[in-house]
């Protein structure tokens, strides 16, 4: 499993998507900051403690970056296809559920990364905004919240990577799928239970964006790991497809 | 011209994603259903539900988005198979391929929110939600084709990302970054992106939506026209960049 | 006899309605060269893929170093080295960083097995070269190091010299050649050009239209090249008349008015043409012939050849 972990890391080499996936993060960053300007009751957004950073996760999260997380990760296992390396792989033999599953491993934390990228623009952006406002607790509150949010939006997405492999050749439905999935968490937020069980608000549940009752995190831990589970079941199914 | 516009119709044949995309225009008439859940047709006027379930996120998430996509594939399969040379010869005009591109990204879109539409009288009237009367549908049906019309100009520089560079990865990623940058400046710098400038002219005589300002047509249409004039020079000058080079 | 290294029975494939291969009986021998010969489309690939296990089969079994490879995989594949269509490699990297991720997939124990099997195949070590960059015939190159990278004891190549120059050609056939030669490598390989495979292969088996039509040594099938005398003569009734009759030859056959085919070489062609003049037929040329492998190809497929 290493050296396979190891090959997915050199085959990043040089792959734009990495760019692209950072560019992407700091666009968010940076269109987020632009609604900060907006004024509400003669107060910028921005002029908030902490306004940024909350915004700058949730507005992400629902919009732009599952996106990215399904795309990074359509895209790592529809390659081997795509560029025909999938046949020499299999001749080699590597088993294909290894495979899937190191790309998969590296999907997750590439999604933390992302999250961890966001999470120090923004912070570096706060402190130079408030400086001396902004205490050690909330700055901890916030890791906290973005990095389990990371490894959140990657379990509720994991279901849509499995899907779009097993159709192969059809990535962009990856993104179509994880874009409406992800927005749709907008509705699904508005109310209880649903917003505990809809994968994405779970995801923001757990990772304690919002204020939730002990049954509601564990209903929402458990609708994530469904989504892992599921999404083991559908990858499960692609590595009994024979034909390469 | 019109050659050009059919032939990229024939290129769509078998590609059952394309048309598959289309159902994303029932997303938002679904969700209203659930919306307006425990109402009844008393309660609710048509326009009320038709400005959730045709003229909210549809305009500026989904289709921006789908369109997006459909710009990607449209120029990555030519990109991919090394057609764009053997079109480069036959000879087709740069300009015409993108327009002819354009062509298709416009048909796709006014059939996009005519789908949008029906999808949302259906949705209302099955539901009992609301009741059918000419003048809402009338109402919908217009400001459906106003943006079915008005957003494969807004989402010009996506289509020029796609069509002059190879992979799909970029187009793919600008269309999210793009539509959300289009949704976030709605409020903060309306006539500075497209998408919200298109949004302007949809917002700007919907009975029960309160702009903070009467809406400046002269400075929307400005804005999506330097976007789109810019895109398309950038198209032309990198096309014929990397056709030299080939 | 050498152990069969390949061996298929009764190996079929059909995709919806089509039969792409038709009950094939292949026998591949230990440090023998096999080509597989046919047209576009006359089913090599799949047939090669299904040996391989890269394709389900639908009927028909396949044994490789006389086990099946369900279950083996761990101990077979290891063993096998192979291109199948144009190889595929990962465009961002260059060709010593697609070898290395290969090499380390596979545990190559030796430490210098890239650098040996770029210049092998007559690539640059560690250069900067990405392979989206790569011309064919090199992309190809790079496909053929990848087969032999980890110094397998059967090789599967399917068109391996597509895409390169004739003196690209050249360099792959004795280099296949010699890894049979002198490594004992077994090497099955398919083509569509027969000067080609006539060059290299010890055994060669034609397949058309997924069926395979012969199999057989080279040594056996030019054997079977039929010679012949080529006769021109102004009647060919009278002529075979007086062949018969005067020289009781049976083993001809008439092909126009004119044309007569003589398969009995050892006949005195000077007394065949004195006495022909004599009889009033006056004979326009007589000349002894080769069939050429080809000719043999064209009867076999049924006139439609094979390149």
């Amino acid at each position: 499993m290493r050296t396979i972990l190891w090959a997915e890391s050199v085959k990043l080499k040089r792959s734009k998507i990495l760019w692209i996936a950072f560019f992407s993060a700091v666009m968010v960053a940076l269109i987020v900051f632009m609604q900060g300007q907006f004024t509400y009751y003669g107060r910028r957004y921005i002029d908030t403690v902490g306004w940024y950073m909350t915004a700058a996760q949730s507005l992400g999260s629902l919009y732009v970056l599952p996106a990215l997380v399904a795309l990074v990760g359509s895209y790592l296992i529809c390659r081997e296809d795509q560029e025909d390396t999938m046949k020499s792989l299999v001749l080699i033999p590597v088993s294909r559920p290894k495979l899937i599953g190191a790309k998969m491993i590296v999907t997750a934390l590439l999604a933390v990364l992302l999250y961890a990228f966001l999470f120090m623009v923004t912070l570096v952006t706060e402190v130079a905004l408030h400086g001396a406002l902004l205490d050690a607790r909330s700055i901890f509150r916030f890791a906290r919240i973005y990095l389990v949010e990371g490894i959140g939006i990657f379990l509720a997405v994991s279901p849509v990577i499995a899907i779009v492999s097993r159709l192969k050749k059809s990535y962009w439905l990856a993104l179509l799928f994880a874009e409406i999935y992800s927005f749709g968490a907008l509705f699904a937020g508005m109310q209880q239970p649903l917003r505990s069980i809809y994968p994405v608000t779970a995801a923001f549940t757990v990772a304690g964006y919002y204020e939730a009752v002990p049954g509601q995190a564990v209903l929402s831990l458990c609708s994530l790991l469904a989504c892992g589970v599921l999404s083991l079941i559908l990858l499960r199914g692609l590595n009994k497809q024979s034909d390469v | 011209m019109l050659n050009l516009i059919l032939t990229e119709f024939l290129k769509l044949r078998r590609r059952k994603f394309v048309w598959l995309m289309l159902l994303a225009a029932l997303f938002m008439p679904l969700i209203s259903i659930f919306y307006f859940g425990g109402s009844s047709a008393a309660e609710i006027d048509p326009l009320q539900f038709y400005k959730w379930a045709a003229f909210s996120y549809t305009p500026w998430i989904i289709l921006p988005f789908v369109l997006g996509l459909l710009c990607t594939m449209l120029a990555y399969d030519e990109n991919q198979n090394e057609l764009l040379k053997q079109l480069w010869i036959i000879p087709v005009s740069r300009m015409g391929y993108f327009f002819s591109k354009f062509a298709i990204v416009l048909f796709y879109s006014v059939c996009f929110m005519l789908l949008a539409a029906f999808g949302s009288i259906f949705a209302g009237v099955i539901s009992g939600l609301i009741v059918f009367t000419a003048e809402s549908v009338a109402f919908l049906l217009i400001k459906c084709l106003e943006i079915g019309f008005l957003a494969p100009f807004a989402m010009l520089p996506v289509l020029a990302v796609a069509v002059s560079q190879r992979g799909y990865l970029l187009p793919v990623c600008c269309t999210v970054v793009y539509t959300f940058l289009g949704f976030i400046l709605m409020m903060v710098a309306m006539y500075a992106h497209p998408l919200s400038s298109m949004t302007a002219i949809l917002m700007r005589n919907i009975p029960g939506v309160v702009l903070n300002e009467p809406v400046n047509l002269a400075k929307v249409f400005f804005c999506i026209g330097i976007w789109g004039f810019a895109s398309v020079v950038g198209t032309n000058i990198m096309l014929s960049k990397e056709s030299r080079g080939i | 006899m050498e152990p069969l290294i390949i061996e298929t029975r009764q190996l079929t494939k059909v995709y919806g309605e089509q039969t792409v291969v038709n009950k094939v009986n292949l026998h591949v021998r230990k440090g023998r060269i096999y080509g597989l010969l046919g047209r576009n489309g006359a089913g090599k690939t799949t047939v090669m893929k299904m040996i391989l296990g890269l394709t389900s089969i639908t009927s028909g079994e396949v044994d490789l170093f006389g086990q099946k490879l369900g279950g083996n995989e761990k101990r077979i594949y290891p063993r096998i080295g192979a291109i199948i269509e144009t190889p595929g490699f990962y465009p961002n990297l260059t060709g010593t960083e697609n070898l290395e991720i290969f090499a380390k997939l596979r545990g190559t124990a030796k430490p210098d097995a890239v650098k040996e099997v770029l210049a092998v195949v007559g690539l640059p070590y560690q250069d900067k070269k990405l392979f989206s960059q790569y011309s064919l015939g090199m992309k190809q190159r790079l496909g053929i190091a990848n087969a032999i990278l980890h110094d397998p004891e059967l090789l599967i190549l399917d068109e391996p010299t597509n895409g390169l120059d004739p003196i690209g050609i050249a360099e792959v056939r004795n280099f296949i050649r010699n890894l049979c030669v002198e490594w004992e490598k077994t090497v099955l390989i398919s083509s569509h050009i027969l000067s080609e495979v006539t060059l290299l292969a010890d055994d060669i088996g034609i397949l058309h239209n997924g069926v395979l039509l012969e199999e057989n040594s080279l040594a056996e099938l030019q054997k079977k090249n039929s010679k012949y005398i080529l006769l021109q003569v102004s009647d060919t009734a009278k002529a075979a008349l007086v062949l018969e009759n005067r020289f009781h030859v049976t083993d001809y056959s008439v092909q126009d008015l004119h044309t007569l085919q003589l398969y009995d070489t050892t006949l005195d062609m000077a007394e065949v043409n004195k006495t022909l003049m004599t009889e009033n037929i006056s004979v326009i040329s007589s000349q002894r012939c080769n069939d050429t492998l080809e000719d043999y190809f064209k009867k076999v497929t049924g006139g439609e050849g094979i390149a």
